[in-house]
C-alpha cells in the first residue's frame, strides 16, 4: 500500500491524490493532525499497525511512503502544559518507532530530509561537486560580517533554516535581501543568533529544478522582469513571472542528480540562478519543496513523475 | 541590543482563507458542491500560496493573494473584480469562471504586499 503522510492543509498533496485517483491506484493519505487522537498506534516486538477508524494499516503492508508534511502530535487541550508536552513527546516516540519499522520505498526518509535541510551541508556538497556556489559566511560576529561585506561588495542576508518568524502579533517572513553596510555599522552586535550572508549573484534569471528519482525537470523563472522579485523571486506574484521549461546541460544535470542522491533523496527541489558570467549558480536544495505551481505554469508532469516514482513505474 | 533581524525587512505571510473543507473520503479538499479544490502553493514559506486553477475542469476557487493591505470584502462586485484581476493562469481562468469563483468563495481576504 502506498501511504501519503501529510496534513489536511497540504494542498500539494491534493495534486498527487488527483493523479493517483486518475490512475485508479489505491493509497492511504494520513493527516497527521489526527494522531494520536484518531489514529491509534499498536506496536509489539513482532509487528506494528495504525488503526484508522474502521481500517487498519499494518507496517508490513506499506510498500511506499511519501513523507510529505507530517505535523507534530496534537494533544487535546484540558491538561497542564507540561503534561501536554510530555504526552506529545511520548506520542512522537511511538510514531517514530512505527515508521522506523516500515521497510518500504521512501520519498524521502525523514532522516535524509533532516540531513539535506542543513544549508552548510548543502553548500559544501554542491561545491564539492563542482558547482558554482556564492561566497558565503555564517556568523554572529558583526566584525566578521562587516569584513565580508567589504570584501564581497553587495551582500545578501538569507534565512539559515526558516524564513518564517513566529510572532505574538502575527508571523513575519524574512526574504533574501541585500544588506546595507550602514545597517551593520549601527549595530553593537548582530545578535546572539548567527546569520547567513552571501555575495549577491548578478543573475539574469532563476531556475527551479525538481528532481524526482532519476528525472530532472528544470524551469526558468524570469525573476528579473519584476523589481520585487529580482533578489528573491518568491516576493513576486507567480502570474507576473514568466515560467518556462528548459533543458539543463549534461554536467549540471549530473551534478544535481549526484547532489540529490548524495543526501539519500529521491525527491528534491533545487534553486539555481543564471549568473551573467559564470552560468548556473547553486543556491539551495529543499528535500520537501513545493512543485505544483511549476506544473501548473509549465505543464511539467511532476505529479505523474512523483506517482511513477512512488509506484516504481 | 537590537538584533539584525529587527532591522531587516520582513513581511506578513500571505494568509489564505481556504475555501471548502477537507473530505476524508476523497482524501483532499472539496468545495461546497463536493468538487476538488486544487490550490497551488508557492515555494517555501508555509502559508504563502500561489493562485491556481482546478485541473479537474471545475471552476477555479482561489486567487493569487498578494497585497500590502489586508482587505476583507463580502461585496460581490468588488470581490468579482479582485478575483478577475488576480486569478492566476491555468485552464479555468477565463472571466466567467472567475466570477463563478467569487460567488463560491463568499468572503475573501487579500493580505500581503500590495503590488498594484
Amino acid at each position: 500500500m502506498l501511504v501519503l503522510v501529510s496534513n489536511r492543509e497540504d494542498l500539494t498533496a491534493d495534486w498527487l491524490v488527483l493523479e493517483l485517483e486518475r490512475r485508479d491506484e489505491p493509497f492511504v493519505r494520513l493527516c497527521t493532525e489526527d494522531y494520536p487522537s484518531k489514529i491509534r498506534i499498536g506496536w509489539t516486538l513482532n509487528d506494528a499497525a495504525l488503526e484508522l477508524g474502521e481500517s487498519t494499516l499494518a507496517a508490513e503492508d506499506v510498500t511506499a511512503v511519501w513523507w510529505r508534511r507530517s505535523v507534530a502530535p496534537v494533544i487535546p487541550a484540558g491538561r497542564s502544559p507540561g503534561e501536554m508536552a510530555w504526552a506529545a513527546g511520548e506520542s512522537l516516540a511511538a510514531w517514530d518507532g512505527f515508521w522506523e519499522g516500515v521497510n518500504a520505498h521512501w520519498v524521502n526518509t525523514p532522516g535524509a530530509n533532516a540531513k539535506a535541510e542543513s544549508k552548510p551541508a548543502q553548500l559544501r556538497a554542491a561545491k564539492r561537486l563542482g558547482m558554482n556556489v556564492p561566497a558565503t559566511l555564517i556568523t554572529s560576529s558583526r566584525a566578521a560580517a562587516r569584513s565580508f561585506v567589504e570584501a564581497e561588495g553587495t551582500v545578501v542576508c538569507k534565512a539559515l533554516r526558516s524564513g518564517l518568524i513566529p510572532g505574538v502579533n502575527g508571523d513575519r517572513v524574512l526574504y533574501t535581501q541585500p544588506v546595507d553596510p550602514q545597517m551593520l555599522a549601527g549595530l553593537e552586535e548582530l545578535g546572539p543568533e548567527p546569520y547567513l550572508f552571501q555575495a549577491l549573484v548578478e543573475k539574469s534569471a532563476d531556475v527551479r529544478v525538481t528532481v524526482i528519482g532519476e528525472r530532472v525537470f528544470a524551469c526558468r523563472i524570469d525573476s528579473q522582469s519584476t523589481p520585487d522579485a529580482s533578489v528573491d523571486w518568491r516576493r513576486g506574484s507567480a502570474e507576473d513571472l514568466h515560467h518556462e521549461s528548459i533543458e539543463l546541460d549534461e554536467p549540471t544535470t549530473r551534478r544535481l542528480r549526484d547532489l540529490t542522491a548524495g543526501f539519500g533523496l529521491r525527491f528534491a527541489a533545487i534553486d539555481l540562478a543564471v549568473d551573467r558570467e559564470r552560468g548556473y549558480v547553486f543556491f539551495e536544495i529543499n528535500p520537501n519543496g513545493q512543485w505544483a505551481w511549476v506544473e501548473q505554469l509549465t505543464g511539467q508532469p511532476l505529479a505523474s513523475a512523483l506517482a511513477d516514482e512512488l509506484l516504481r513505474r | 541590543m537590537t538584533p539584525l533581524i529587527d532591522l531587516l525587512e520582513t513581511s506578513p505571510p500571505v494568509d489564505l482563507q481556504l475555501p471548502g473543507g477537507y473530505d476524508p473520503d476523497r482524501n483532499l479538499r472539496v468545495d461546497g458542491t463536493g468538487r476538488p479544490v486544487v490550490l497551488v502553493p508557492g515555494s517555501g514559506l508555509g502559508t504563502q500560496t500561489r493562485g491556481g486553477a482546478d485541473r479537474d475542469d471545475a471552476p477555479p476557487t482561489v486567487t493569487s493573494l498578494t497585497g500590502t493591505v489586508t482587505k476583507n470584502t463580502s461585496d460581490r462586485d468588488e470581490m468579482t473584480s479582485l478575483l478577475v484581476t488576480k486569478t492566476a493562469g491555468g485552464r479555468d481562468t477565463d472571466d466567467d469562471r472567475a466570477i463563478a469563483a467569487s460567488v463560491l468563495l463568499g468572503t475573501v481576504t487579500f493580505a500581503g504586499p500590495d503590488r498594484d
